[in-house]
């Protein structure tokens, strides 16, 4: 077809159209490279047929430009801020974790270090107890030698059994007790026990005042005797455990006279 | 003159190029919708769906395939087609009182259409009454040869050269 043939023909209207099927479509393609005059005709088709739609319908609002453009590009700004601040949010749960979990650690740590602390407080608190006990004892004692009904009597080792032993008992005659300090006395052997005689002289009869049974677990062996009758000297004998009825005069460890 | 330069740039995603072609193409892809779907909200809407497609399928353009604005056109025809299938078009009201280009100029509750520059009311009421509904069928309504022959009940041979003349009056009017 010649330039003129396709102008006259009307399929370039129907090709602006856009309702040729692809082959015709195509063939106007060609003719429209071919031909500057079909190209001219072309565009002058367009131009009235644009200004036809144009003029056959309201304005158009601003909003739609504005829809158009919030919706392709704002979007995007949008797409991206969530991305940010998703970022910021997974960092902000991940330093929470840690924290929560350096808390933890802290917590349990700090809860250990409590119940130490804790039990290392009992353990002062009973020896501050115990400390004052061995303070009011010690206080008693020191009471007792500054009294002045007591008596004290040196009781030194009695040759051949025991020369190095010695005792000291402090004697109130008023309140008829004796405070007996054994330190300077061995242990007594397994099976043995000593024995405490009060004795009177003209004649010289022993009476038995007591038993140091539990003189291995007294740790001062300051011992406590009481109901002691009238008395002029103290003896300390080493016996079978249960005691004797009378002293057993080979086993004397210390011996004094008031 | 066709943008060349613009469509490339559109193609490249650039959104200044993207502004120009909707300020170039819009009123008339808008005239299009307007005309298929006779109600102003809804061919907005319409419109801005057509151009939310052509800046993301810009790309699926070449000059191969035919000018630039029947590119734009067919999108602008099949989106205000499928809008006018749709429900919610059927559920709506529409004006019924204009239902091609020439009633909507003359349809006098239309005080919104813009100011006639061109003097086109005055052109169109020149043409013949089967002009009218040549043009409308296959320009505004994308009607086939064939379907177009069928509606207005003329010889299939004859439209082509029909639609022709009665565009030359057209654009005689109009001063080409």
């Amino acid at each position: 077809m010649t330039a003129k043939e396709y102008i006259e023909s009307g399929i370039l209207e129907l090709y602006v159209y856009g309702t040729l099927n692809e082959a015709e479509n195509k063939d106007i393609v060609a003719a429209i490279a071919e031909y500057p005059e079909v190209k001219a005709e072309v565009e002058k088709i367009e131009k009235t047929l644009k200004a036809l739609a144009e003029h056959t319908a309201p304005p158009v609002s601003k909003n739609v430009w504005n829809t158009i453009n919030a919706n392709l590009f704002s979007a995007k700004v949008r797409t991206l801020q969530p991305s940010w601040t998703t970022y910021i949010g997974w960092a902000a749960s991940v330093l929470l974790l840690v924290g929560l979990f350096w808390m933890f650690n802290q917590n349990s740590s700090l809860q250990n270090e409590l119940v130490e602390i804790q039990n290392e407080n009992q353990e002062l608190l009973e020896r501050i107890i115990s400390t004052e006990e061995s303070l009011a004892e010690t206080e008693s004692l020191l009471n007792l030698l500054r009294d002045k009904d007591i008596k004290a009597i040196n009781l030194p080792g009695h040759a051949p059994v025991a020369p190095e032993a010695f005792a000291k008992v402090f004697y109130n005659q008023t309140t008829q007790t004796v405070h007996l300090d054994a330190r300077g006395l061995p242990e007594p052997p397994e099976g043995m026990v000593y024995q405490v005689w009060s004795l009177k002289m003209d004649p010289l009869t022993p009476t038995s005042i007591g038993l140091l049974d539990d003189f291995a677990i007294v740790d001062n062996k300051v011992f406590v005797l009481q109901n002691i009758p009238e008395s002029e000297g103290f003896g300390i004998t080493l016996e079978p455990a249960g005691g004797s009825e009378t002293p057993t005069l080979e086993q004397l460890y210390t011996l004094g006279v008031i | 003159m066709q943008p060349d330069n613009l469509i490339e740039l559109l193609q490249k995603k650039d959104q200044k190029a993207f502004a120009k072609i909707y300020e170039m193409y819009s009123e008339s892809a808008y005239g299009i919708i307007y005309n298929i779907v006779l109600d102003s909200d809804l061919a907005e809407e319409v419109l801005q769906d057509v151009f939310i497609k052509i800046w993301e399928k810009a790309d699926t353009y070449s000059t191969a395939k035919g000018r630039f604005f029947t590119w734009i056109l067919n999108i602008a025809r099949n989106a205000a087609i499928d809008k006018v299938r749709s429900k919610s078009f059927k559920n709506s009201k529409r004006n019924l009182d204009a239902d091609n280009f020439v009633n909507i100029l003359e349809d006098s509750n239309n005080l919104n259409l813009k100011i006639d520059t061109i003097g086109l009311k005055s052109f169109v009421k020149k043409l013949e009454p089967l002009c009218i509904k040549v043009i409308d069928l296959l320009y505004f309504k994308g009607f086939t040869q064939v379907e177009a022959s069928e509606q207005l009940d003329i010889p299939l041979g004859t439209i082509k050269t029909r639609n022709r003349n009665c565009l030359k009056a057209l654009r005689a009017n109009m001063g080409e």
